[in-house]
């Protein structure tokens, strides 16, 4: 599904290189639910801008179902994030002007696709994640954990190869975030949905099959759940004392 | 690092805003002050006569010019606050004092002002010099004014200069007294979402109250006119803002209702637009207005133009020479006339002279309304002094076979000669033969169409008449020589030489002229005879022997249809030229407006445009989520604007006779082009708007 190999990043400012990611190798298998952990600036977002191709990597290969990203031109990589990613951003990114559906419509409306398919889609991913009844109200009008789950079901309109989410839990309450952790799971069960999060919410983590645990833009250590998310909770708080010196990056 | 230091990268940083808004102050300037110097220098000033129509016509003009204008600095102004206000609020968050701030801000916005006052000032003089030079050039056969720089020009323009100076430091004033930092900051990127429920019936509503105010502001007004000669009085154009509201409401439904309807496929294409222009809000329906009044105020100042020259051309005259004379005047004789035009190497042909007899009558009085506004109907027995001539001498300059049986009378009529509610045929019942008090009644048998032979209007004082051979001798009886008036008629080739020739013929025929021949156009002889010294209209006529082109007021004009022709556009080029000024400032206005709304446009969907584009929308998806919300800026209010002030302007010409003429028909095609010429204009705007929007998105690739 998605492999990334001896992924580089690095920025210049002036004469001085920031390096970002180094040497970063993992992979996501399909129908897989995997996060990302790590302290601030040990470059998570990065990982996940390159692997969005938002932004380009120095070196090493990211691919998507064998296919190599970043030979891609603009146009080619827009139709690989129009239908092969879905994207669920932590600031949501609805569409103020367009009704909850419409806003789950757009990744087809972009791809002109006929309605009818469009919003029999769109009608059934809102139910599948309890939020058929805001269907005609405007983002303005919900809570964020709707605006979330809103977003979910828009990712997923295309069934892409692969979800990301940046940060998706980290503008919620711990009750709306459960609803949208929900989602991600609810997806990766009825549809089979791949999705790779970033997250500094262990809590959310604990729901994913793996964790990826980053440390200076290295990969620090992979973290696999044996089915049971309390101890897989434990063990990720653990991990994350050892990361920070004894502190966890966040209390449950 | 000084805080001086700090504005001067900041202005650097923002030159694009500064550019734009020192353009539009200067651009506004620029316009105003040379047309404030143009209409007060001595070429105008000199060419219009003082109290004429056509003056207050260009004064009213120049207030719709100076509307425009202002307009105008008012949206440049909103537009650089808006640049400005991030890095104020920015400031003030940091703790800056806000008093210090808003002088700060106030004398930075002041010396921009005054640099581009200065240099709009500067650049109306010289635009005003080569204009006038220009016309001056052109003018020189009509006339030897020259233009110059008058005191009241620079006066007015000064002013002009210090009150747009006052207007954007108020407004700047107003913005800058925003007590919320929040609000400052976020006043770059404020959205006014239209929250209103918009359905079908918004749009009904709006199309009625549409409808209800031209029904009210116009055909009320006319019909009450027509129909019951009833005055209502200018206060009806205040339901001018029911049309205003209606097309404010009609634009709301453009930008905020969009339905899955019918079309559901089509509603999706668009569905990421239709949620853009939603959240665009109110300002950009204001916009919209904005853009189709300025569209419809360039139109309308344009439209005059073939109008007017329409007008004029509406007469179709039978012969190129026509003048006349009493018989107490040394006139130019038939000999003379030859010999002239044979200096001129032109030959006269069919020269005829007729006798008319000036006799007064009785007549009808339809000026003025009464307190509540009904047309006071008033009988004259003795009303003004009516030209006629005799049958045989008719048909013989005329060539019609006109027969007039005693006791009756054809009035002479142009072929665009109409009844209206102020005239009316065979008003005219009896004579008075000269010198006595009894009556010699007279009967209307109709018209006879002889444009040559028609005075102005052809009726009231400039009524003429076909008397049968008998009713004339008596009527000539004992008249005085003043009272004889011989009539000239003639024609010839139409050339430059032919112009040459009635320059000359018009300079003899005026210096010939006695006094009793030198009255104004108005001129009454009845009523001057009636109201003694008080007589308003007993002036000397305006005209000037060396002058044909000049803008005369005189009774006894003659009319040289091929000199006419020719110094047409001469005579009125003043006006036309100043109408052309407010149809570029309104046109220009709408063009800038526009295309700087689009770059705000581009620059508020910013965020939307990437978030789009993080969904997987390519470039070529978003520069037509782009290209929709351009257009809508320029689409409805070009349709809007053109369609509704070309439909105006035809209901305009059809109220005047419930006809079209075949010269309206013509006028009308013209300003349909003139109409298109716009509408190229906008697309023209709309495709650099476009273009600039797309680069600065850098959505070009």
């Amino acid at each position: 599904m998605l492999n990334v190999n001896h992924l580089y990043k690095s920025y210049k400012t002036g004469n001085v290189t920031y390096e970002v990611l180094k040497d970063v190798c993992f992979k996501v298998d399909e129908g897989e639910f995997v996060a990302v952990m790590g302290p601030s600036g040990s470059g998570k977002t990065t990982l996940l801008n390159c692997i969005s191709c938002f932004i380009e990597h120095d070196k090493g290969e990211i691919l998507l179902n064998d296919r190599e990203l970043s030979s891609l031109n603009e146009k080619e990589i827009a139709k690989v994030r129009n239908e092969n990613l879905g994207f669920v951003f932590q600031d949501f990114m609805l569409l103020d002007g367009l009704t909850i559906l419409e806003n789950v419509c757009v990744p087809k409306v972009i791809k002109e696709e006929p309605y009818r398919l469009m919003e029999e889609k769109a009608g059934a991913l809102l139910n599948m994640f309890g939020i058929r009844e805001i269907a005609d109200k405007y983002p303005a009008e919900i809570s964020g954990g709707q605006k979330q789950r809103t977003a979910v079901a828009r990712a997923l309109m295309n069934d892409p190869l692969l979800i990301l989410a940046d940060e998706p839990t980290g503008n919620l309450d711990s009750r709306s975030s459960e609803a949208v952790i929900g989602a991600f799971l609810e997806a990766q069960r009825e549809l089979g949905a791949t999705t790779f999060m970033v997250t500094h919410d262990s809590f959310s983590a604990s729901y994913c099959d793996r964790v990826i645990v980053m440390k200076d833009g290295k990969v620090f250590k992979e973290l696999r759940s044996n089915g049971n998310r309390k101890d897989f909770l434990e063990q990720l708080l653990d991990v994350l004392r050892k990361l920070n010196g004894g502190e966890s990056d966040d209390d449950e | 690092m000084t805080m001086n230091k700090i504005w001067d990268k900041l202005r650097k940083y923002n030159r694009g805003a500064y550019r734009q808004f020192k353009f539009c102050i200067g651009f506004a300037v620029l316009l105003i002050s040379s047309y404030l110097m143009m209409l007060f220098s001595p070429l105008v000033q000199n060419t219009l006569p003082i109290g004429g129509d056509t003056r207050k016509q260009v004064y009213m003009i120049f207030w719709i010019a100076v509307a425009g204008c202002t307009i105008f600095v008012l949206y440049a102004t909103g537009l650089f606050y808006r640049y400005k206000s991030r890095e104020l609020g920015v400031f003030l968050a940091l703790g800056t004092d806000k008093g210090k701030l808003i002088r700060a801000t106030l004398v930075e916005t002041a010396k921009i002002v005054v640099g581009c006052t200065a240099a709009g000032i500067a650049g109306g003089c010289v635009v005003s010099l080569i204009i006038g030079k220009i016309f001056e050039a052109i003018a020189s056969r009509a006339n030897d004014n020259k233009f110059g720089f008058s005191i009241m020009g620079i006066s007015y323009t000064l002013a002009y200069g210090i009150a747009v100076f006052i207007l954007v430091l108020i407004s700047m004033m107003r913005y800058l007294k925003r007590s919320n930092v929040l609000d400052i900051m976020n006043q770059q990127r404020k959205q006014e979402p239209l929250n209103k429920t918009v359905t079908a019936k918004y749009l009904v509503s709006g199309i009625v109250l549409l409808v209800i105010g031209i029904v009210l502001s116009f055909f009320v007004p006319n019909i009450s006119l027509r129909v019951f000669h009833h005055v209502m009085g200018i206060w009806t154009n205040l339901f001018y803002l029911l049309v205003l509201l209606g097309l404010y409401r009609i634009m709301v439904y453009s930008i905020a209702s969009h339905r899955r309807g019918k079309n559901p496929q089509k509603y999706y294409n668009h569905v990421i637009s239709y949620g853009m222009l939603k959240f665009q809000g109110s300002t950009i329906v204001r916009n919209m207005l904005v853009i189709t009044l300025l569209v419809m105020g360039g139109l309308f100042a344009s439209y005059y133009v073939p109008m007017a020259l329409g007008r004029s051309a509406e007469d179709v005259y039978e012969d190129g020479y026509e003048y006349r004379y009493t018989g107490n005047a040394d006139e130019i004789t038939e000999e003379e006339v030859k010999a002239l035009a044979d200096e001129y190497g032109v030959a006269i042909e069919n020269y005829r002279e007729g006798e008319f007899i000036q006799v007064d009558g009785d007549g009808v009085i339809r000026e003025d309304f009464d307190a509540k506004g009904n047309l006071i109907v008033e009988y004259a027995g003795r009303y003004a002094a009516y030209e006629c001539i005799n049958t045989s001498q008719y048909q013989r300059m005329t060539g019609q076979n006109i027969e007039v049986q005693d006791g009756t009378y054809y009035m002479i009529v142009g072929s665009d000669t109409r009844e209206s509610l102020y005239y009316q045929f065979g008003d005219m019942e009896k004579l008075y033969p000269y010198d006595s008090t009894d009556a010699y009644p007279l009967e209307y048998a109709g018209n006879a169409v002889y444009n040559s032979l028609k005075l102005g209007w052809a009726f009231d004082e400039d009524m003429r008449c076909v008397i049968s051979d008998q009713d004339y001798e008596v009527l000539r009886q004992n008249l005085p020589e003043e009272r004889l008036i011989t009539q000239v008629l003639f024609d010839s080739e139409n050339s430059d030489q032919a112009i040459e020739f009635a320059n000359a013929l018009y300079r003899e025929y005026a210096l010939r002229v006695p006094d009793n021949m030198k009255v104004p156009g108005a001129y009454s002889i009845v009523r001057h005879e009636l109201d003694g010294e008080d007589y308003g209209y007993n002036y000397p006529a305006v005209y000037d022997p060396e002058n044909a082109a000049r803008e005369s007021d005189w009774r006894y004009v003659p009319n040289f249809v091929y000199l006419n022709a020719a110094n047409q556009f001469l005579s009125y080029a003043v006006f036309f030229m100043m109408l052309m000024y407010v149809a570029v400032i309104c046109l220009a206005s709408a063009g800038i407006i526009s295309y700087t709304r689009s770059q705000s446009i581009g620059i508020s969907s910013q965020q939307v445009f990437e978030d789009v584009g993080k969904l997987g929308a390519n470039n070529d998806y978003v520069r037509k989520l782009l290209k929709v919300q351009v257009k809508k800026v320029f689409v409805l209010p070009t349709i809007v604007g053109c369609i509704g002030m070309y439909c105006f302007e035809m209901l305009l010409l059809y109220q005047n006779d419930n006809s079209y003429s075949a010269v309206e028909i013509r006028a009308l095609g013209i300003c349909l082009i003139f109409t298109l010429a716009v509408v190229l204009y906008q697309y023209v705007m709309y495709r650099i708007s476009l273009k600039k929007a797309v680069n600065m998105l850098g959505l070009a690739q």
